[in-house]
């Protein structure tokens, strides 16, 4: 039972005493910070794992032996009607470019540039091969190439969306073929042979995508421009496999970004097809495979986590059992398992965030102690007069617990109020700063995205609230025992 | 013979000052009976405001017991005291301790409040307004509900104090010299005040005092010197 | 003289002041401790990265750069204490009748791209390299088991083919020995007659010399050192003098940036032309930027997150200023009954805040300092109890959690601390020096 008179005093000593105001400002100010820097933070976080899970396909089935084919597993993929969706193969290889035009100061090769383990300033590259039409169900593709004009927009530049995509030829689609008259634009400023007019000619360069983080050393590629790109392989097995190299003349047909900045550094998309050509499985080869290294998958919408986790397995199952006996096992992997190391770093950092604002928090809670302290020292008087009208001692310690509990819950209540709005205004509040005073509260230059990320997580402010005023009961508890404690008599003779 | 509402017996207690141990009370016996009035006399030191408290529960006796109406009160948790105390005893002190933050009405209404939960205050809160009211009217000061203890007179606080002690409806009043700190005109107002609401109710009344004038008011007196009851 | 001593009694016999104390030794030991475990671990990472650069390099360097010239020039600057010519290229390491896996996933790979297939070939001079990089270290590096040591000549052929020395942690992922045989495919850019540019195929054979280990593992994963002549006969038979990069030891660290200043004019005066800004003499820090400003970037992060904890620590100490007001109005009274003047009675209270401010800038930077010195059985402590990894000290190969104590960094936070200790004593003070003596008295 809590006795009427402890919330009533409460709230009478609370309201007339103006220090109680400085532990409730105390108290918002911390978690208002806590909110609003932790908010920073976990959208940080949030929008990299976003743009990552962007970057990768739902499920892929990795780790295969070489020279698997496409067509087996992916009949045996799709048998699983009610698991698999789609799916797409995947051909990775590493590779390099060389543009066959390079503007005038620009003249050093790819193979020269200097040496920058974060940043790939060099012809080097995974070659991707996707198929764009079935990559289509699979991943955003389309949008990744509206998004590069975008971040190029962002940092002010204008280059329009590349438009291979948009051919009506699902052919055209498929080799990744820039429009006619870009190619042939191309190739007269090379000095190639071409047709006499733009009409007659007929693109023939397969398509190469770049990553929109390669435009610092590819900035002078124009749309249709001649790129010779070469791979390295070994087309056969054992000692005597020789290696062998396989040179290209394909397009560039533009940009993409996904926003994984490792999947933009290092990845370059090309046909699926010519990148097996490359690799000596051209598809007029009776010999040849449909050769992939990976398949992307899409699940069914709608399946649980549970489910998820046993598509996972059943899928492993199902294509491993394709697989020549005595094979090692191939992966399954989600997104976030495709992404492990690269999200392990992104996320270590925030531990010790939090841990800082534990110790806000802390020092929030200490106002709330000194201030209750002090009104036990001031109250002593009352507590002999309150035991005298048969308070019982908790009720008169309940009188001080509930002053910080209700300083707590006004404060934090406060607090979330202010984190949440200053949350949502971040940007505009951010950018009014700037152009008014030049002044950057949160540079944005430090997260190397278009906007000062901001993701409050519901689940977070309720940990800050209830953490906040468990803390400030944690403390109120204290100055409250020492009041229920008190010797009636001696606090009735204190002056 | 009935049962007295309070009675103590060989009641002891001491203090300890250092390694120093004080008796203040050295085997008191006293019972009041319902309807009686005591008054308590004694030199300042003799331990009439200890005897007081210890009477009220608000100290346990170092050894001795208390009884209210006949049960042992003393060796009771804290708890149930203080209920106890609330049920039973209404505390007048001679410097009025009222909390200052609190209008008349406020400080009168806290009595009710001590026992009652928060729930079942709110549901009887405008009836306890009533009767805090009425006992303020009844004390005389009907018309000055909502000032604070700062704005009122000496005489005015007293009254106060009288209307808290006496919301509950206790059995037993303990006034620890009640007019100590009032002139004499004022003083006699409140003594006339307490002295009627006592035969109204037919409380028991045990009044610590230095005035024999006062103490002869009394149904018997009682006279205290060095921590015994001398007559 | 009365007011320091009243301001010292009045706190004395007040531990309620004790706490606003604690605030600001708390807000100033995790100042302290935050950012010098981030200080630290920027000196361990610029250790690393230093110990694994030349002081300087000159890059991109144009296609009619004469080392000889320009190595000569360079070599006659005072600060100058060493001079080597380097060749770079990428290429792949592959060896023969080994098929590869497939290129790591880019999200799932080493995070500086140390499992990539591809490398950076650096043809050095082993003699004159030593002189200007820790060369002669790496190879001897106590982590290199005895059979994968490199022979005492570096980088001679051996068996006839040029000898490649590659990064421990590859050699051993690879399951290399000394002697094994590799290919580098590689390709040199030509120009054909229309200044068509396109890559031709360059392979040669290579035997594995030994491995090489620096502090810094990104370098490691990525690099492969050759003879330069090994490249210079394949990729460039024409021009026996073609060198890409010019690393340099200079005498005196302090002075980095004013000889780097210097050399690049003596750069662009050896090359003649610079009107594409040819050659730029780079620092090992701007060399490694990228890498360096990521950290910094963070330690600038958590710094701003610190001071919020320095303005909850004002609060506290406000909050304990004026009650210690609001207690003593009588005091005040009094004080002013003696003769006290306001302005003498603003002291009192200011030099209390004061001297709170002090002892908590004093204990907390003590505190702050031993935690520093003992942080990595700190963090031992913690993950033991709690489970908790304050740094993953794995990550970056370190022993013990990095962490420097920045003079200059101290001073800033008292100076902080101070500030706002200052700021927060005023208003209290202010607001007792405005008490009416009469009604201090009265409510006494």
């Amino acid at each position: 039972m809590i006795a009427a008179f402890s919330p009533f005093l409460a709230l009478r000593y609370l309201l007339t005493r103006r220090i109680n105001l400085l532990s409730v400002l105390g108290v918002m100010f911390a978690v208002w910070a806590i909110l609003l820097v932790d908010s920073v933070f976990a959208g940080f976080v949030s929008t990299i794992r976003t743009d990552v899970q962007n970057s990768a396909p739902e499920l892929l089935v990795t780790d295969l032996p070489h020279d698997t084919g496409y067509a087996k597993l992916r009949d045996a993929l799709q048998a699983e009607r009610e698991l698999c969706a789609a799916t797409a193969p995947r051909l990775r290889h590493h590779g390099m470019y060389e543009p066959l035009r390079r503007p005038p100061g620009a003249e050093l090769s790819a193979i020269s540039s200097q040496i920058d383990f974060d940043h790939t300033e060099n012809g080097f590259g995974i070659l991707v091969g996707i198929d764009p039409v079935r990559e289509a169900n699979i991943s955003g593709l389309a949008s990744w190439v509206a998004r590069a004009s975008e971040e190029f927009a962002v940092r002010g530049l204008e280059l329009p969306r590349s438009r291979v995509l948009d051919s009506p030829d699902a052919k055209q689609r498929a080799k990744l073929l820039v429009a006619p008259e870009l190619e042939w634009h191309a190739r007269k400023r090379v000095g190639l042979p071409v047709e006499s007019s733009v009409e007659n000619h007929t693109s023939s360069w397969p398509g190469v995508l770049l990553g929109w983080r390669r435009f610092r050393r590819s900035q002078a590629l124009l749309e249709g421009d001649a790129l010779d790109v070469v791979v390295a392989s070994f087309p056969g097995l054992g000692e005597g496999a020789a290696l062998h190299t396989h040179p290209m003349r394909m397009a560039f047909a533009g940009w993409f970004a996904t926003g994984h900045r490792m999947f933009d550094e290092a990845s370059m998309l090309v046909p699926i097809e010519t990148l097996r050509t490359l690799l000596g499985h051209d598809i007029s080869d009776s010999d040849s495979i449909d050769l992939v290294t990976d398949i992307a998958v899409k699940l069914q919408p709608g399946l649980s986590a549970a489910a998820r986790a046993a598509a996972k397995t059943r899928l492993q199952a199902v294509v491993q059992g394709l697989l020549p006996t005595g094979s090692a096992p191939c992966l399954v992997l989600d997104w976030e398992e495709q992404n492990e190391v690269f999200l392990s770093a992104v996320t270590h950092e925030q531990g010790m965030m939090q841990f800082v604002l534990f110790v806000v928090m802390l020092v929030a809670a200490f106002v709330i102690y000194a201030t209750l302290h002090m009104m036990v020292t001031q109250k002593i008087k009352d507590i002999g007069i309150l035991a005298a009208l048969g308070g019982s001692p908790r009720g008169i310690g309940l009188v001080f617990l509930i002053g910080g509990l209700v300083v707590a819950v006004v404060g934090t209540a406060l607090g979330i109020g202010t984190g949440v709005a200053s949350a949502v205004w971040l940007n505009d509040a951010n950018e009014w700063f700037f152009a008014n005073w030049q002044v950057e509260l949160f540079p944005r230059r430090l997260f190397d995205l278009r906007e000062v990320p901001c993701h409050l997580e519901p689940s977070w402010i309720a940990k800050v609230g209830i953490g906040a005023i468990v803390l400030a009961v944690v403390v109120a508890f204290i100055p409250s025992r020492k009041a229920a404690r008190m010797n009636p008599v001696t606090a009735l003779a204190h002056e | 013979m009935t049962t007295p509402v309070l009675q103590a017996t060989a009641v002891h207690k001491h203090y300890r000052l250092g390694k120093r141990e004080i008796p203040v009370l050295r085997g008191i016996d006293l019972s009041v009976a319902a309807g009686e009035t005591v008054a308590l006399l004694g030199a300042s030191g003799a331990g009439k405001s200890t005897l007081l408290h210890v009477l009220g529960l608000l100290d346990p006796p170092s050894s001795g017991e208390v009884h209210y109406d006949g049960r042992r009160v003393d060796a009771l948790p804290i708890g149930q005291r203080a209920a106890l105390r609330h049920a039973q005893v209404g505390f007048v002190f001679q410097f009025y301790h009222l909390i200052p933050e609190l209008t008349a009405l406020q400080n009168v209404l806290l009595a009710r409040m001590m026992a009652t939960s928060v729930f079942a205050y709110w549901g009887q809160r405008k009836q306890a307004r009533q009767k805090a009211i009425a006992m303020l009217e009844q004390v005389g000061l009907g018309d000055r509900l909502h000032h604070r203890p700062t704005e009122l007179s000496g005489g005015e606080r007293q009254r106060v104090a009288i209307a808290r002690a006496l919301l509950a409806e206790p059995k037993v009043v303990l006034a620890d010299e009640p007019t100590g700190n009032l002139d004499s005109t004022t003083a006699r107002g409140v003594v006339d005040l307490m002295f009627s609401i006592q035969q109204q109710r037919g409380l028991a009344f045990l009044l610590v005092t230095h005035d024999e004038r006062l103490a002869q008011r009394c149904h018997r007196v009682v006279r205290m010197q060095d921590g015994v009851v001398v007559r | 003289m009365y007011r320091l001593f009243l301001a010292i009694r009045y706190l004395v016999t007040r531990p309620i002041n004790l706490l606003g104390m604690a605030g600001i030794t708390i807000s100033v030991w995790a100042l302290v401790v935050v950012v010098s475990l981030f200080t630290g671990f920027i000196n361990v990472i610029e250790h690393h990265v230093h110990q694994a650069s030349a002081d300087l390099v000159v890059v991109n360097l144009p296609p009619w750069a004469n080392s000889r010239k320009l190595v000569a020039a360079l070599e006659a600057d005072p600060q100058v204490a060493g001079v080597t010519t380097r060749l770079l290229h990428h290429g792949l390491l592959l060896r023969p009748g080994h098929r590869p896996p497939p290129t790591p996933l880019p999200g799932r790979s080493a995070l500086h791209g140390g499992d990539q297939p591809f490398l950076f070939v650096q043809g050095i001079d082993p003699r004159s390299e030593a002189k200007v990089t820790g060369f002669d270290d790496w190879l001897i590096h106590a982590d290199i088991p005895k059979e994968l040591r490199a022979m005492d000549q570096a980088l001679l052929p051996r068996d006839g083919l040029p000898t490649v020395l590659v990064g421990l942690q590859r050699l051993t992922r690879e399951g290399l020995r000394v002697g094994d045989r590799l290919v580098l495919t590689t390709a040199r850019i030509e120009t054909d007659p229309q200044g068509r540019r396109s890559p031709r195929k360059v392979q040669f054979d290579l035997v594995v010399g030994g491995a090489f280990k620096t502090a810094h593992s990104g370098f490691d994963g990525n690099t492969v050192f050759v003879a330069a002549d090994t490249l210079r006969q394949n990729l460039f038979p024409d021009t026996p003098d073609a060198v890409q990069e010019v690393a340099l030891r200079v005498h005196d660290q302090q002075q980095l940036e004013a000889t780097a200043g210097r050399l690049q004019r003596t750069v662009n005066r050896v090359l003649e032309r610079d009107q594409y800004a040819w050659a730029s003499v780079l620092t090992w820090r701007e060399k490694n930027s990228g890498f360096l400003e990521s950290v910094q970037h963070q330690r600038a992060l958590m710094q701003v997150v610190l001071v919020v904890i320095m303005v909850v620590a004002a609060f506290l100490m406000l909050a304990t200023l004026s009650m210690m007001v609001t207690e003593k109005v009588s005091d005040i009274g009094i004080l002013c009954a003696m003769g006290g003047t306001p302005l003498g009675v603003t002291t009192v209270f200011l030099a209390c805040g004061l001297v709170i401010t002090a002892c908590g800038i004093v204990a907390g930077t003590l505190l702050g300092i031993v935690t520093g010195i003992y942080l990595e059985e700190v963090r031992q402590a913690l993950r033991w109890t709690t489970g908790i990894d304050l740094f993953p000290i794995d990550v970056y190969n370190l022993e013990r959690v990095p962490s420097a104590i920045d003079p200059m960094w101290l001073l800033q936070v008292a100076g902080m601390a101070m500030a706002t200790g200052l700021l927060v004593s005023v208003l209290p003070a202010w607001r007792a020096s405005r008490h009416d003596p009469l009604v201090s008295l009265r409510a006494g």
